[in-house]
């Protein structure tokens, strides 16, 4: 993208000053000019609100202008967001999509107002109402080509569906039902590219799901939905490379949770004296039994140990921190627990 | 068909994290080896940079008499088969099979033999048409085998492509895998952390564990001779009992003591000490489950290596059952396998026997085994 095309300098300007009159601790970097002293996190991507040497950072939809605020703020990191969505409707001069596939492109983005798309759609004649699914996949192993390109040659799609390049690393697919029906399917079709990708090319990639869309602009919310499942996934399972968004309510509800409230709960089951219970086997026998519904029956036979071997194994865990698993009500507060213990962890990971 | 031969190879990430060290093996053409080790041990590291996923820090790798460390995925004649099989949901059966070949831009009447032979091969011809959703969890597991079958590799790559199934069919998967290894007359890789898998499927095993190889032999061998403590709890399952022991010279005999317990060792053992010097000095001890025993036949025969043990919980399972047994000198369950008919039962005091002549002993520092073969 040009940016001499589609920005307005002056306009950057002076939106620039009335946000930093608004909240001072707030700062608009113009990378492209005279601030190319300003240090900013190699990782920041458009959309992605990172924290790094005490800011929140946000690249904004303006091609090399960046937005920071002071993180010891409250809710720094929604003036961000909020100060990015200001910057990029006030200062981008719009343009009407050129062909399907940019006008795909700018509804994931939500660059095109309702009535924009409406007409776009009615150009490029593509359907306003239809079950598509967001699906988007983020490359994470080195390439020299786009991923567009990768991804055009490897991914076994039909006519209907609809392949947007959004970034370097970054591809959208929206389905149609006809290849994936509902969201088991779409895991599949994730996985199945996966090993395409990792078999044909040795590419690794991180691949969000999105809940259906059935309309046009619905397909937006794909979008973050797919972002958002894969900073949760990363966060709590960074074991795992598909995340779906709609399977993730717990992580996001935890995620929300402050450090200070979940962190004396944290301490009470997985304190100093609980280190040596919970190892690797055992949680990998409590992950079992939660995903088997509680069933002993059934966890025993999936990790192939003998039911009394499962049930001692419970039992050294209501030795060690007081709660039965095998009782719902226990369960669901270990559960709660080891999601945020998971992320703590994740954090101090990235802290470090 | 093609040996395959790992020369000094490292893999160090950038930190200097070192994933493999010095990892040395040669396997021949058309035969079964398998990677075993627990999670983080190297062994999916290892197969990944045979596949050419990953970039091989040090040493050399030959497939055939070709030196492939700079040589792209695709084009090292090998077929890699996932722990994920997931399958196109939109595509058939043959196509799912076929995607790969299409890819590479093989002649469709060529894409057809392949995929017909591999379907014939894998008993799966009458599902070709059909969508994944109507198949079987082994059947779609299958398929996958025939994804990779029909590239006609040199060398089958597996990394744990059974975990995701369940017991029953891990089992039953097992011995299809062994079974095309047979018909197929190839090299396979195989990566697991099943001991029970690597036992029942390898030629060879490679025990690895933080990045470095323990031992490599057959799997009998392994069972029989571990060469450390690791390899010895690592292969068997329930795994071997150890003990902190102490050998000590009594008369003629030469015993092992730990907590109120003493073990006579037989001579034909001790005269198979690496070193004679270990005698008088602390030792670990081990003794496989079913090495322990309960009945009054083995308590008469092993009557100088009885102990006085209290039972916490018993496992009947059929054939056989685990007596879970706790003694002094040891921290932690002792499991002896026993007769189903055994009359012990939780909170029983009893007493066992351990059958001396399948004792193994290892050096407390280097955790080696001190008996040679």
């Amino acid at each position: 993208m040009e940016r001499e095309d589609d920005m307005d300098t002056g306009r950057l300007e002076s939106i620039r000053e009335k946000l930093n009159d608004v909240c001072p601790q707030l700062s608009v970097h113009d990378l492209s000019a005279q601030e190319s002293r300003v240090s900013v996190p190699g990782r920041i991507r458009p959309d992605r609100v990172i924290t790094e040497g005490g800011r929140v950072w946000l690249q904004s939809a303006v091609p090399g202008v960046c937005i920071s605020c002071d993180a010891s703020i409250p809710g720094a990191e929604s003036l961000v967001r909020m100060a990015g969505l200001c910057l990029g409707s006030a200062v981008i001069r719009k343009k009407p999509p050129t062909s399907g596939s940019e006008l795909y492109r700018q509804a994931l983005t939500g660059e095109l107002s309702g009535e924009e798309l409406r007409k776009a759609a009615r150009n490029f004649d593509v359907r306003w109402d239809a079950v598509r699914r967001v699906i988007t996949v983020f490359l994470r192993s080195e390439h020299t080509s786009p991923a567009f390109q990768l991804l055009r040659e490897l991914t076994p799609i039909y006519d209907r569906d609809v392949m947007v390049e959004m970034d370097r690393d970054t591809v959208v697919l929206i389905l149609s039902d006809w290849t994936a029906e509902n969201v088991e399917e779409a895991e599949q079709f994730a996985e199945a590219l996966l090993s395409t990708l990792m078999t044909e090319s040795a590419l690794s990639a991180r691949i969000g799901i999105a809940r259906s869309s059935f309309r046009l602009p619905d397909l937006r919310q794909g979008y973050q939905e797919c972002r958002d499942a894969v900073e949760i996934g990363d966060m709590f399972h960074p074991d795992q490379s598909v995340f779906i968004w709609d399977r993730q309510l717990l992580e996001r509800f935890v995620s929300i949770l402050p450090p200070e409230i979940t962190r004396p709960f944290m301490e009470t089951v997985f304190g100093p004296n609980s280190d040596r219970c919970f190892n690797t086997e055992m949680m990998e026998t409590i992950d079992v039994f939660f995903r088997k519904d509680l069933n002993l029956a059934d966890t025993s036979r999936y990790l192939q140990v003998h039911r009394n071997t499962l049930a001692y194994r419970l039992e050294k865990v209501q030795k060690t921190v007081g709660l039965d698993l095998r009782h719902f009500d226990d369960a669901v507060l270990f559960k709660i627990l080891m999601e945020a213990r998971k992320l703590m962890k994740a954090e101090t990971d990235k802290e470090s | 068909m093609a040996s395959v031969s790992l020369k000094h190879i490292y893999k160090i990430y950038q930190g200097g994290v070192t994933a493999v060290s010095d990892f040395c093996l040669d396997i021949e053409d058309k035969e079964f080896i398998v990677l075993v080790g627990p999670s983080g041990c190297g062994k999916s590291t290892t197969l990944r940079m045979v596949a050419g996923l990953e970039e091989i820090s040090d040493g050399e790798l030959y497939i055939g008499d070709r030196l492939m460390n700079d040589v792209a995925p695709k084009d090292r004649d090998i077929a890699m088969v996932f722990q994920n099989y997931a399958l196109y949901p939109h595509m058939t059966v043959f196509d799912n099979m076929a995607f790969g070949l299409k890819l590479r831009k093989t002649p469709k009447d060529e894409i057809r033999r392949r995929v017909e032979e591999a379907a014939k091969i894998l008993d799966i011809a009458h599902l070709l048409n059909r969508k994944p959703k109507a198949l079987s969890g082994g059947q779609r597991q299958r398929v996958a085998l025939g994804r990779a079958i029909v590239r006609e590799p040199k060398v089958f790559l597996f990394d744990e492509p059974l975990s995701n199934l369940d017991a029953k069919l891990r089992v039953a998967m097992r011995t299809e895998i062994t079974k095309l290894h047979q018909r197929l007359q190839t090299t396979f890789i195989y990566v697991t952390h099943d001991q029970t898998e690597a036992m029942t499927m390898a030629s060879r095993i490679v025990v690895m564990k933080d990045g470095v190889v323990q031992q490599v032999d057959t799997p009998q061998n392994l069972y029989d001779f571990p060469g450390n403590e690791f390899v010895a709890g690592f292969i068997g399952s329930p795994q071997m009992n150890f003990f902190n022991a102490k050998l000590s010279k009594e008369g003629q005999d030469v015993v092992a003591s730990f907590g109120d317990n003493k073990i006579v060792v037989p001579s034909a053992k001790v005269a198979k000490f690496v070193d004679e010097s270990y005698v008088g000095k602390e030792v670990i001890m081990g003794i496989r489950p079913e090495n322990i025993g309960d009945g009054e036949a083995m308590l008469q025969t092993y009557a100088t290596a009885t102990i006085n043990v209290n039972v916490e919980v018993t496992e009947q399972m059929g054939s056989e059952t685990y007596l879970y047994l706790t003694t002094t000198g040891k921290e932690g369950n002792i499991i002896a396998r026993v007769d189903p008919r055994t009359t012990s039962r939780a909170g029983d005091k009893i007493r066992v026997a351990f059958d001396v002549n399948h004792l193994h002993f290892f050096d407390k520092d280097t955790e080696k085994t001190i008996l040679s073969r």
